[in-house]
C-alpha cells in the first residue's frame, strides 16, 4: 500500500526517521522526546521503535514517580540478607546498559531524578553512592522520554536538552500509521557512521540557522550535526548533504524550537536576513554557507507542516482556560516525602522498617549472637536479627508551599497592580528560597485568564516572565477563579502546600463565555467560586480597591477565603501578609 | 574510564577556565561555582581539569590521603604504619571526586563497613566521599537541586575542614579539606545563601552567541567524539603548558609581593559594593596573588584584581530584588567608579 504523502504522514515517516537515527547513534543523540497523548498511535511507534532499534536489546519502561535507588541502584535486600554479604542490585539505567529506557509521563518527573538520568546519558555511567555502596556501572542508554504534557507542562529542561531527537505524534492519525516505512538497513549504517563526513559548510550552516532561530543550546547544535551524519549514514552515502542536513532540522529543531516563550520569535524571512550579519569576516565561504543555508531553509520549508511552522515562528502556545475539571483525581499519593532519617521507635503506626539500618545496627552482634544461638535452640540462621536493631524509616512530607497569585489586570487600575504584585512575588522569591516555595500568576482580563508564571522557585525565570504584563479590559472573574483552581490542584497533587492570593475589587463583569450578560457572570462566578470552595483550598482575597466594599468581602466568603483590605499596600505589604501564611504552621 | 575532553580544548568560557585555575593554584580561594546555560562545557571543564592538575603525594595507600608533609595529621593507620617503618610515599593523580545527586548521607560522610561488619563482626569505618575528595576537589552538579541535609553537611565540613561522623557506634574524625566545586542552571532554583557564601569564586557562563565559536565548539567535539585518543593528543602540549604554569604559579605564589595600594583597593571596594564580612576581601586578595603568579608576575596589582573582582564578588552582593541589574553587572559599575 503506498499512501500520497499527505503532511501528517511526513510527521510519521519523520517520526519512524528519528527511530532509526537513535538506533544509529544512541550515544550521540542521546534519545527522542516523543509529544503524544498515550493511545494506539504511540503505542505503535513505539513498538516499531524498539523493532528498529534491535530485537534483543533490553528495554526498561519506568514511570515518573520512580524512587532515586530504582534509577542508581542500591543494595539487594533479599541477596544481602541471603548471603549475609552486601550484593549490589543493579538500578533500570544500569540494566538498560546498550538498549532502551522509556520514560513514561515524562512531564512529571522531579527535577533530581531528571538530573540523575541526564548525568547517566552524559557519561555513559551510573555513580552508585548509597547504603554503604559505591560502585560506577556501564549504563549506555538511549532514552525516549514521552511527554504527554498538556498546558504548560514540559519536559525537565535537564533531559529535554540532551535528547536530540524530538518528534510530535499528536497530528498523526491512526491510518497514517500503516503507510509503508522506507526498510532502513540499521547494521549497514552504524558500520558506515564513524567515516561520514559532515562537510564544514554544512556545519557552519546549522550552526548559524539554530542560532537564528533562538535556539542558544550548545547541545542542539551538536545533535543537529549527528543527526546529519546518521541520516546520511542510513542513506548509505559517505558525505552528508543538504538533504541530510534539512532532515536534521526537522527531527532536531523544526518540531520543536524550543524558543522560550518570551524570545521574540524571529519570523521565517527574518530568519535568512538576519543571519549573515554574524559572518562578515568570513568574505571568502560566505557565498558557499550562505546558499547552502538558503537551501537548507527552502528544503525544510518544503517539508514541514504549516503549522508546526507557524509554531516555531512565534514559538506561541495554546492558551486554553483553565477548567476545573480534575479535582477528582486528587488525593491518591497523599504519602510523598523525602526519607529524613531513621528512628527506633516506629514514628507512625505502621511505619516503613529502614532494613539497611536495622542490619547495620545488628550487624556488630552477630558472632555473640551466633554464638549464643548455637548454645541455645540450636537454630543456625545466617542471621541474627532481634526486635531492638528495629530501625525505622523517618519521612518528610514536604513542606514547600506554592502561592498562586491571581491578579485582576483588568481596568484603569491594572498598571499599578500588576507593578505592585510583581514587586511582591520578587521579594517573596528573594526571601523564601531557604524553604522550598514556589510562586505563580495567572491574570485575568478581557475575555479569559492566562497563567504567565508556572509555579517556580527561580527569580531568574519569574523575572524574566514578569518582565512585561499586560493589563486593561473587561474583568472575568469567574474564569479567573477557574484557572487558579486548576493550577492549585495540580500544584497540591505535586506534593506542594497551595495558597491562592487573589488580588481584585471583587467586581466580575465578564462571564466564562466571553459575553457580559449580567445574570450570566452572575451564575459562572458562583459556580466557579462553588467548585473553588469544594477544594477547601487556604486563599486569600486582597482587596485592591481604592475604598474597599462589600463586594470582594462577599467574593472571598463565597470561596472561603479570608479578606484583606489592602487599598495601596504597595509590594511589600502584599509580600508581608503572603510571606507570613506560608511559613510552615 | 574514558579519555576526558581536555581543558584546554574548550572553547571561550574563559572566566570558568581561569576561575578553576586559580584554585588549582591556590585551593583557600574557596570552592567555585559555576551557574548558567547547559551545555557550555560545565562538567567537562571539571573532568578536564583533573586531567591537567600536576600529581600530589600521598603517604602510602591511606584511604584518607594524608600528607607526608604534614605527620602530625596523620590518620591512626599512617601512624602506626609509620612506626612500623612501612610507609611509603606515592604519587598520585589529584582527586577530583563526584559527589552524584542521589548519594546517601553514609557515602557521603562515611559509615559502617557492612561488609566487615556482617561477614566478621568487625567494626570498621568505611570512608566516605569527603575522604576521598581530601586535598583535592569535590564536584556536585546540579548543586542547586541536592538535598537539603546533604548542603548541611558539606556546609559543616567545607567550614571546619574536619569531618566528624558519630554513628552507628562509630566515632571518627578525619581531615577533609577539598575544593568544592558546583555547577547549576539558575532555572532549577536558587542556591541557600549559606552554601553561597562558601564558594570563593562564582562565575556565570553562557552560550556562545556568535556563530564562528559554535561553529568551533561542535567542530572539536565531533572531533573528540570520533577519536578521542587522537583529540587529547593533539591537545597534549597546550595541557602540559597549563600544567606547568600551575606548577610555576604555586612555586611563586609565598614570595609574591601584595602592595599596600592593592589591598587598599580591595577595601575600597568591598565597601563600595556593602560587601559584608572579611571573606570577601580575602578572596579577592587570594585570587588576586593566584593570578598574578599565573601571568608569572612578582607583584600583584591593581589590574589583577580588577580581572577576578566580578568572579569573587558577583555572589557575596546582598540581593535587592527590586534591582533588575545582574550582580555581576553591578560589580562592574562599582570598578569603573572607583576608578573615576
Amino acid at each position: 500500500m503506498t499512501v500520497a504523502p499527505s503532511t501528517t504522514s511526513v510527521l510519521w515517516s519523520d517520526a519512524l526517521l528519528a527511530a532509526a537515527m537513535m538506533a544509529v547513534d544512541p550515544a550521540g543523540l542521546g534519545g527522542i522526546h516523543v509529544r503524544a497523548r498515550s493511545g494506539p498511535v504511540r503505542d505503535r511507534w513505539l513498538e516499531l521503535a524498539a523493532g528498529i532499534a534491535g530485537r534483543d536489546i533490553p528495554v526498561r519502561r519506568i514511570a515518573a514517580g520512580i524512587a532515586e535507588t530504582r534509577l542508581t541502584g542500591g543494595l539487594d535486600l533479599g541477596l544481602t540478607l541471603e548471603s549475609g554479604r552486601p550484593v549490589v542490585e543493579s538500578g533500570v539505567l544500569a540494566a538498560a546498559n546498550g538498549g532502551l529506557v522509556v520514560l513514561a509521563m515524562a512531564e512529571r518527573v522531579e527535577a533530581s531524578s531528571a538530573a540523575i538520568i541526564g548525568m547517566a546519558l552524559d557519561e555513559g555511567a551510573v555513580r552508585i553512592e548509597r547504603d554503604g555502596l559505591s560502585k560506577i556501572e556501564p549504563a549506555q542508554f538511549a532514552l525516549i522520554a514521552l511527554d504527554e504534557g498538556i498546558e504548560d507542562e514540559r519536559l525537565a529542561p535537564v533531559l529535554a536538552d540532551r535528547l536530540g531527537l524530538r518528534i510530535d505524534l499528536s497530528g498523526v492519525t491512526w491510518p497514517d500509521t500503516h503507510g509503508i516505512a522506507a526498510k532502513l538497513d540499521i547494521g549497514a549504517a552504524r558500520l558506515l557512521l564513524p567515516s561520514v563526513v559532515v562537510p564544514d559548510s554544512l556545519i557552519d550552516a546549522l550552526c548559524a540557522l539554530a542560532l537564528s532561530a533562538g535556539v542558544l543550546s550548545m547541545r542542539a547544535s551538536l545533535h543537529l550535526v549527528r543527526a546529519a551524519r546518521a541520516c546520511a549514514a542510513l542513506r548509505g552515502v559517505a558525505v552528508a548533504g543538504v538533504e541530510d542536513g534539512s532532515v536534521a532540522l526537522r527531527v532536531v529543531l523544526g518540531m520543536a524550537a524550543s524558543v522560550p516563550e518570551d524570545a521574540p520569535g524571529p519570523a521565517d524571512d527574518a530568519q535568512v536576513d538576519e543571519a549573515p550579519r554574524n559572518e562578515a569576516d568570513k568574505e571568502q565561504e560566505e557565498l558557499s554557507t550562505e546558499a547552502l543555508r538558503d537551501m537548507l531553509v527552502e528544503a525544510v520549508k518544503a517539508e514541514l507542516p504549516k503549522h508546526l511552522l507557524a509554531g516555531m515562528e512565534t514559538g506561541a502556545r495554546s492558551q486554553r482556560q483553565g477548567v476545573a475539571g480534575r479535582a477528582g483525581a486528587l488525593r491518591n499519593r497523599a504519602r510523598r516525602g523525602r526519607a529524613i532519617g531513621t528512628s527506633d521507635k516506629p514514628p507512625a503506626p505502621g511505619a516503613r522498617l529502614d532494613v539497611l539500618a536495622t542490619l547495620r545496627n545488628a550487624a556488630p552482634w552477630q558472632r555473640i549472637r551466633a554464638e549464643a544461638a548455637a548454645v541455645g535452640d540450636g537454630r543456625l540462621r545466617k542471621l541474627q536479627i532481634r526486635k531492638s536493631d528495629f530501625r525505622y524509616l523517618r519521612f518528610q512530607e514536604k513542606t514547600g508551599t506554592t502561592a498562586i497569585f491571581a491578579v485582576d489586570a483588568s481596568g484603569s487600575a491594572a498598571v499599578e497592580r500588576l507593578a505592585e504584585t510583581k514587586g511582591a512575588i520578587e521579594l517573596l522569591l528573594a526571601e523564601c528560597y531557604v524553604r522550598r516555595d514556589q510562586v505563580a500568576l495567572i491574570s485575568f482580563r478581557g475575555k479569559s485568564s492566562e497563567t504567565l508564571l508556572e509555579p517556580t522557585r527561580s527569580l531568574v525565570r519569574a523575572k524574566r516572565s514578569l518582565s512585561a504584563l499586560p493589563g486593561g479590559g473587561g474583568t472575568p472573574l469567574a474564569s479567573g477563579i477557574l484557572a487558579t483552581l486548576a493550577l492549585a490542584v495540580r500544584s497540591s497533587q505535586k506534593g506542594q502546600s497551595v495558597v491562592a492570593v487573589f488580588l481584585t475589587d471583587g467586581r466580575g463583569n465578564v462571564a466564562l463565555d466571553g459575553g457580559t450578560i449580567k445574570s450570566q457572570v452572575l451564575g459562572d462566578m458562583q459556580m466557579a467560586a462553588k467548585a473553588f470552595r469544594a477544594n477547601a483550598i487556604r486563599s486569600i482575597v486582597i482587596d485592591t480597591a481604592m475604598r474597599p466594599q462589600a463586594r470582594a468581602e462577599v467574593l472571598a466568603r463565597d470561596l472561603g477565603a479570608e479578606y484583606l483590605a489592602l487599598p495601596r499596600g504597595g509590594a511589600r505589604a502584599v509580600a508581608y501578609e503572603i510571606g507570613a501564611r506560608m511559613a510552615p504552621p | 574510564m574514558v579519555q576526558n575532553y581536555p581543558f584546554s580544548a574548550i572553547v571561550g568560557q574563559d572566566e570558568m577556565k581561569r576561575a578553576l585555575l586559580l584554585a588549582a593554584i591556590d585551593p583557600t580561594i574557596g570552592g567555585i561555582l559555576v551557574f548558567g546555560d547547559r551545555g557550555t562545557g560545565k562538567s567537562t571543564a571539571v573532568r578536564g581539569l583533573a586531567g591537567l592538575l600536576p600529581q600530589m603525594s600521598v603517604a602510602g595507600d591511606c584511604r584518607y590521603n594524608c600528607d607526608p608533609a604534614d605527620v602530625a595529621g596523620y590518620c591512626n593507620r599512617c601512624r602506626d604504619q609509620l612506626a612500623a617503618g612501612k610507609l611509603h610515599h606515592r604519587q598520585v593523580a589529584v582527586p577530583v571526586i563526584d559527589l552524584p545527586l542521589g548519594a546517601t548521607e553514609d557515602r557521603v560522610a562515611g559509615a559502617l563497613d557492612l561488609e566487615k561488619a556482617l561477614v566478621s563482626g568487625e567494626k570498621a569505618f568505611e570512608p566516605g566521599l569527603l575522604a576521598s575528595a581530601h586535598r583535592g576537589f569535590l564536584y556536585i552538579d546540579e548543586v542547586n537541586l541536592l538535598e537539603d541535609h546533604l548542603v548541611d553537611l558539606l556546609l559543616d565540613v567545607a567550614a571546619s575542614g574536619v569531618n566528624i561522623v558519630e554513628r552507628e557506634g562509630l566515632s571518627v574524625r578525619h581531615p577533609a579539606r577539598f575544593v568544592l566545586v558546583g555547577s547549576g542552571n539558575p532555572e532549577e532554583g536558587e542556591l541557600r545563601p549559606q552554601l553561597l557564601d562558601r564558594f570563593g569564586l562564582s562565575v556565570n557562563v553562557i552560550s556562545p552567541s556568535d556563530v564562528p565559536s559554535r561553529v568551533e565548539v561542535v567542530k572539536r567535539r565531533d572531533a573528540y567524539d570520533r577519536d578521542p585518543a587522537r583529540f587529547s593528543q593533539s591537545w597534549k602540549r597546550k595541557d602540559g603548558a597549563l600544567r606547568s604554569s600551575i606548577v610555576k604559579a604555586r612555586a611563586a605564589l609565598p614570595s609574591l609581593e601584595t602592595p599596600d595600594s592593592v589591598i587598599e583597593f580591595a577595601s575600597t571596594l568591598c565597601l563600595t559594593l556593602g560587601v559584608d564580612g572579611l571573606r570577601g576581601e580575602l578572596t579577592l586578595m587570594r585570587a588576586a596573588r593566584a593570578r598574578a603568579a599565573l601571568v608569572g608576575r612578582q607583584q600583584v596589582t591593581i589590574e589583577d584584581m580588577r580581572a577576578i573582582a566580578v568572579s569573587a564578588l558577583r555572589h557575596r552582593l546582598r540581593r535587592d530584588p527590586l534591582d533588575e541589574s545582574d550582580s555581576g553587572t553591578r560589580v562592574e559599575r562599582a570598578l569603573l567608579e572607583i576608578a573615576a
